[in-house]
């Protein structure tokens, strides 16, 4: 066994190296930023210790420690132009960074030494290796789930969704890009006292390939994943060469691909059991659901409400006078496609307020501009009398403005818990060194999240457990989750888009009542249904669009009487004005408190 | 004076090899959002098969070229069909791709290195053009010339078809959204392997072109052309032919007339620093038209 | 059933490319010859006692992998060829062979340290054969000086590599044929100016440009400009026009493979009729396939030339070309110069272990090779009394430079 690791002395040590260039790799893929800039971040930190090394006998304690900052530094500068940038645009600007700097070393020759290269004297022992691995580790677990890592989770995942919960996407993302250059001046510093020699191509760009390789390969799900990608990826050449004469480097290419077709979320992965039990229950993420699907052709409740003389409850008057939100001549065209037209009403305060009208009417849009994810052509947004137009989601969702989704985007790789957590974040007060020094705060915040988000999770009436991944929940339960969460921001405004849909009758019930009791605490609820009996029993006001104009705005019964709004859904107006005039027949309006 | 335009001749004569590169890249980046690092390989193996076809086969040039190019466009249907099909199919994200490319990178370039035993090899010089036209001081290479105007011939070939055939109208659709248009009943599978085709076909040309202008078929040969293909779609915009190549001619000149007048030896920072550049000033290219940043 | 076909698929891609690596693996042929070659030959005293039979290991790092496979690849052959011969020739006596061991760092520094850590750590193996990269050399460098095992260069040409004292180098650098070719260059011609263009992201080539310009200053010779290049450069048309734009009476290039068998083409096409100074980036076996009558005009000196009417350089390359069918150029040449000169030493040394292999190289003060004679200093590196200097003919043969302006064909002159 000594044997083997005597062989392997050097393999193994360079693995270390390795391990932080791929875990430097895999905190930047936690954001959501395909980075290949270890490779020129390292290249720098690596430089600065030739320098102080060799010409200023720096001891390598304290050159690991510079080594950290210079990557940071690095990192800041080099995330300037980056942090707003799609994904690819990363990866091939940080190629041009790796590219670039590599004419700086070759022409920096009183400091690189150019072309011929420089000989840097090895300081560093195993025991640094075995504690910066250990000490790197150690953060990495406990950043796993924290603030910064559930923060990283959202934005990596829907940045949309993460700044509708005020979570700043390009504030997580500058955080992520420093931890991601203080590894890399860890790799950078490590690898070049292992190397000994420093050329231009020391750094070369093929090794920031590699190490994306070796993460994904690995498993980008989980730093461990990073750890044991760049394992393989040192150990495996070592051991082919062994056995193959050549053709080595062939495997590792055939590795690639295979791993991934068959395992594309790499070897150590967490989710791995519960995605192979869902793959086999059904063709998508989203089991079915266990309510029955519910009928929501709003046409057909319309016909269904008017003609069957089903006594219709009308609906008292909001809470208060005060207008929540006021949306005035708000207009918005994508192409040649007018979504909003010259749209104008206001939202009473502590009201369920309804939107409804068929598909395309506009209302998605409209939710979208409110909560500043889609600027609007001209006019204005109000909230509680303050203008928020043109504000972007984060702004809006700091002011208590939170929102749920058509379609559910819950976060797949965290439980229900964490799901919710995630709402917490704006009200956190941990910093990046409490989980990692287990300070009391820190502790104490984790179990009243914990805490709080179960209560969340009765409140709404989540059937599941809290350490379930969220996405193994029925649709239903699903929906119920993503208004927990939204609710975890303390808002004062909720806009959600169709929560019932998916939901059988008593599950479209428990909805409603929620909507009221919220209402009663003190919140304005906005509500897109498709759903015309929620509307009619828990929407005190409600405003009917079609392409994208508001056909009829008041309470609830008199919208769906209206001749335009009938016509709307029926198409003509003959017809429209004979079941009008059945309505008067067979209707009795009662009142009742509510 | 004269000496500007003889540059600027060079500039865009290279910047046609990096732009006929540069389209085929981008047209698959932006149709089916694969960043195939790969690509660089079909050039080589574009020049690598025509060489073969040359000697070995003993078919005429343009014979020999035409085979370079549908092998190419072949492996580029390969590698899609063996690599990229699957994660399609499963639905992925942004990084598979990328990672299958690299291992196809890897490979594709080892067996080139196998294929030609890792030297250079040569056409014959008399299959080759090595004329030029002199003309009020200026040296213009046969094989110049042919570079610029196969190129611009492409753009117009390629612009034609993914605009205004059905064929490339059913291309942009899968691009925008393969599922919808597959309602429509386009079959997003045969446009997806007609796509990988030209890409491949692309890069091949102008790998072929490249190996002919130097009389140089070596594994490396698309190396050069990816780096500089990425840069070329960076500046000029991918999501549009057009812009695929104005990338391609800027990225050209800006090399040559860079090491002439501002500094030899930082030639590539220069060139890489313009991307950079643009990044920060119009992060979708010159005349690109897609949103790239988020709105924060 | 959809797995099943993924499983297939795979399976039939992995086979398939096994295969194919494997196939490339296997070439090892039963072709090789028998005939007597003629033997280096070493003034050293040799201890008539001789090796004991058996066979006795180096360790060798390839480069056949990677950009720098162009030179690996023949670095290999050439060495697997002399290997064969030495054993097959008894140059070691009876019984005894010598074996290298082979493992490819494609040219990256962490591998090639682990591939030398298992040769030092492997008592077998008696001596190092590496690099072609002064950047690796650098990087095993620490190891081997630590661990006092004879090491010997065969290929990088850092100056810094023969500073330890266990480090030698089996070839001459090409500096000192640099400055001797510039100088007689500029003694023949007489040119008022001239242009440099270097490959600027290589060392080798950085001191040979500084070998240039040294040659110009003794001899008064104007600098007009330094342009540079780089290694991975594929188009020279920009770099040709700023050297022609600079209007010298003689251009010296000290480039590496085929960026200089570009430049000199377009220099040629577009005007330049002047003489040229290359090295030997130009004098492989496609040079002129992929150059031709461009090459008239230009010198270079060579340490080896397959055209070499020495009679070591044609047998070997008679063996080459029936080994690999292609002439052998510069990089066969040290490969196969490698393994010749630690075989010496081994002999040398009489006996299986490195201090006596140490010993071995340090008493070959000379030896004739397909280089030429040469002769070894304290320090371990290897100078060549002559240098030769070359040209190509219209006819694709490299001939003989009579060091004349006339003689510079197609007689250019100023």
């Amino acid at each position: 066994m000594l044997d083997l690791i005597d062989q392997y002395a050097v393999t193994l040590e360079f693995s270390v190296a390795y391990a932080l260039f791929a875990l430097s790799t895999y905190v930047a893929l936690r954001g959501g930023i395909l980075s290949l800039a270890a490779v020129p971040l390292a290249a720098v930190a690596g430089f600065v210790s030739l320098i102080l090394i060799e010409d200023h006998g720096v001891p390598i304690e304290l050159m690991l420690v510079i080594g950290v900052f210079v990557g940071i530094a690095a990192a800041l500068v080099m995330s300037l132009p980056l942090l707003r940038l799609d994904s690819h645009w990363v990866a091939l600007a940080s190629i041009a960074f790796v590219l670039m700097g590599r004419v700086v070393v070759l022409n920096l020759d009183s400091v690189t030494n150019g072309a011929v290269g420089a000989p840097i004297t090895r300081t560093i022992q195993p025991w640094h290796l075995i504690v910066v691995l250990s000490v790197v580790s150690w953060v990495m677990s406990r950043h796993r789930r924290s603030r910064l890592g559930l923060a990283a989770e959202s934005v990596r995942t829907f940045p949309e969704v993460a700044s509708s919960l005020g979570i700043d996407v390009i504030s997580t993302r500058r955080s992520l890009w420093m931890v991601s250059g203080a590894l890399a001046g860890l790799a950078g510093v490590v690898y070049a006292n292992l190397v000994q020699f420093l050329s231009p191509d020391t750094f070369h760009v093929n090794v920031a390939f590699i190490m994306l390789a070796a993460v994904v390969l690995g498993g980008a799900h989980h730093w461990f994943g990073a750890l044991v990608g760049a394992l393989v990826f040192t150990m495996l050449p070592d051991v082919l060469r062994q056995y193959l004469d050549e053709g080595e480097t062939i495997v590792n290419g055939v590795l690639l691909i295979a791993i991934m077709i068959f395992m594309p979320r790499g070897l150590v992965d967490p989710t791995r059991r519960v995605r192979r039990r869902l793959a086999r229950l059904s063709t998508n993420t989203h089991l079915a659901t266990d309510d029955d699907s519910v009928d929501d052709d709003s046409a057909s409740q319309m016909w269904d409400l008017h003609l069957t003389g089903r006594t219709v409850e009308a609906v008292v008057d909001p809470l208060s006078d005060r207008s929540a939100i006021a949306v005035e001549r708000l207009h918005k065209t994508f192409g040649g496609l007018v979504a909003v037209d010259e749209l104008t009403f206001s939202i009473p305060e502590r009201s369920v307020f309804g939107v409804v009208g068929p598909n395309g009417a506009g209302k998605s849009t409209l939710l979208a501009m409110i909560s500043g994810a889609v600027e609007p052509d001209s006019g204005r947004i109000k909230l509680f009398d303050e203008d928020i137009t043109g504000l972007t989601a984060v702004s809006v969702a700091r002011k208590r403005v939170a929102r749920t989704y058509q379609t559910v985007q819950l976060f797949e790789d965290l439980t229900v818990l964490e799901n919710i957590i995630v709402g917490f974040d704006q009200q956190r007060i941990t910093n990046f060194w409490d989980p990692v020094l287990m300070t009391r705060r820190s502790r104490l915040e984790q179990v009243e999240l914990a805490e709080k988000a179960r209560a969340l999770m009765d409140r709404v009436g989540v059937i599941g457990q809290p350490d379930q991944f969220a996405v193994t929940l029925s649709y239903a339960n699903q929906r119920r989750v993503e208004i927990a969460r939204a609710l975890a921001t303390d808002p004062q405004v909720l806009l959600l888009d169709e929560p019932t849909a998916g939901m059988h009758k008593l599950g479209t019930q428990a909805v409603g009542e929620l909507l009221l009791e919220l209402r009663d605490q003190g919140l304005t609820l906005v509500v897109i249904e498709h759903n015309l009996e929620l509307v009619l029993n828990y929407c005190q006001r409600s405003v009917v669009m079609d392409f994208g104009q508001v056909l009829y705005e008041g309470p609830p019964a008199e919208c769906l009487a209206d001749p335009d709004v009938i016509e709307a859904y029926f198409g003509r107006k003959a017809d429209a004005e004979r079941i009008e005039s059945l309505i008067q027949l067979r209707q009795h309006p009662s009142s009742s408190t509510r | 004076m004269t000496l500007f335009i003889q540059q600027c001749i060079n500039g865009v004569a290279l910047g046609s090899s990096y732009a006929m590169f540069a389209m085929g890249f981008g047209l698959v980046f932006a149709t089916m959002g694969i960043l195939n690092v790969a690509h660089g390989t079909y050039a080589t193996w574009g020049a690598i098969i025509a060489l073969f076809a040359f000697t070995n086969l003993s078919l005429p040039m343009w014979g020999a070229i035409a085979v370079g190019v549908v092998g190419a466009g072949l492996i580029g249907v390969v590698v899609d069909q063996i690599g990229f099909e699957p994660l399609r199919r499963r639905g992925g994200g942004l990084l598979g791709p990328i990672i299958t490319s690299i291992g196809f990178w890897i490979i594709l370039g080892q067996l080139a290195l196998i294929a030609t035993g890792a030297r250079i090899k040569t056409f014959p010089r008399s299959a080759l053009p090595r004329g030029f036209v002199k003309t009020g001081g200026l040296v213009i290479p046969y094989h110049q010339i042919i570079t610029f105007f196969t190129a611009i011939a492409l753009l117009a070939v390629m612009y034609l078809f993914v605009n205004r055939t059905r064929a490339g109208a059913e291309m942009r659709a899968v691009g925008w959204d393969p599922k919808s248009s597959a309602l429509s009943g386009v079959n997003p599978r045969r446009v997806v392997i007609v796509t990988s085709f030209l890409a491949a076909g692309m890069a091949a040309v102008a790998g072929i072109l490249s190996a002919i202008s130097t009389n140089n078929v070596s594994f490396t040969l698309g190396e050069g052309l990816l780096l500089k293909g990425f840069a070329a779609v960076i500046v000029g915009g991918f999501g549009d032919l057009r812009g695929a190549y104005v990338g391609g001619l800027i990225i050209g000149l800006a090399e040559i007339l860079g090491a002439q007048y501002i500094s030899n030896s930082f030639r590539d920072f220069f060139t890489f620093g313009l991307l950079i550049l643009i990044l920060v000033v119009r992060p979708q290219g010159l005349l690109g038209n897609r949103i790239v940043t988020l709105r924060a | 059933m959809f797995h099943q076909r993924r499983w297939f698929s795979a399976t039939a891609l992995v086979l398939a490319l096994t295969l194919v690596a494997s196939a490339c693996g296997a070439d090892d042929d039963a072709s090789t010859t028998m005939a007597e070659t003629a033997a280096a030959t070493t003034t050293a005293a040799t201890d008539a006692a001789g090796l004991a039979p058996g066979t006795y290991t180096f360790g060798f790092t390839a480069i056949t992998s990677g950009a720098v496979a162009f030179a690996g690849v023949p670095h290999l052959n050439g060495l697997e060829l002399a290997e064969r011969e030495i054993n097959a020739s008894g140059f070691l006596g009876e019984g005894v062979t010598i074996e290298f061991l082979v493992e490819d760092a494609g040219g990256d520094q962490p591998a090639a340290i682990a591939i030398n850590d298992t040769y030092i750590a492997n008592d077998d193996v008696l001596g190092i054969v590496c690099c072609a990269l002064s950047s690796v050399a650098g990087a095993i460098q620490p190891n081997i000086v630590a661990a006092g095992i004879p090491w010997v260069d065969h290929a990088a040409i850092s100056p810094t590599i023969t500073d330890p004292d266990n480090a030698f180098r089996s070839f001459p650098l090409s500096q000192p044929s640099t400055t001797a070719i510039a100088t007689a260059a500029i003694a023949a011609l007489a040119p008022a100016n001239a242009v440099v263009v270097v490959t600027a992201d290589n060392d080798g080539l950085l001191s040979d440009r500084d070998a240039n310009l040294g040659a110009l200053e003794a001899g008064n010779v104007e600098v007009l400009g330094v342009v540079d290049t780089f290694a991975d450069d594929t188009d020279m048309s920009g770099a040709a026009t700023q050297v022609i734009a600079l209007g010298p009476e003689i251009v010296f290039l000290a480039m590496l493979g085929n960026t200089e068998v570009l430049m000199i083409q377009e220099l040629r096409d577009r005007g330049y009729a002047g003489p040229i100074v290359g090295n030997l980036a130009i004098a492989t076996s496609e040079t002129f396939d992929q150059a031709g009558d461009t090459l008239l005009g230009t010198i270079l000196p060579l340490a080896f030339f397959a055209g070499n009417s020495s009679q070591m350089v044609k047998d070997f390359s008679g063996l080459y070309e029936a080994e690999y069918d292609t002439m052998p150029d510069i990089f066969a040449a040290q490969g196969w110069q490698v393994a010749w000169f630690m075989a010496t030493a081994l002999k040398n040394g009489g006996e299986g272990s490195r201090d006596a292999v140490l010993q071995g190289i340090r008493d070959i003060d000379s030896m004739e090779t397909v280089f030429g004679n040469l002769t070894w200093d304290d320090r371990g590196e290897a100078t060549i009394e002559e240098w030769t200097f070359v040209q190509w003919s219209a006819d694709g043969e490299l001939v003989l430079w009579d060091g004349t302006a006339a003689g510079v064909l197609p007689n250019v002159n100023k």
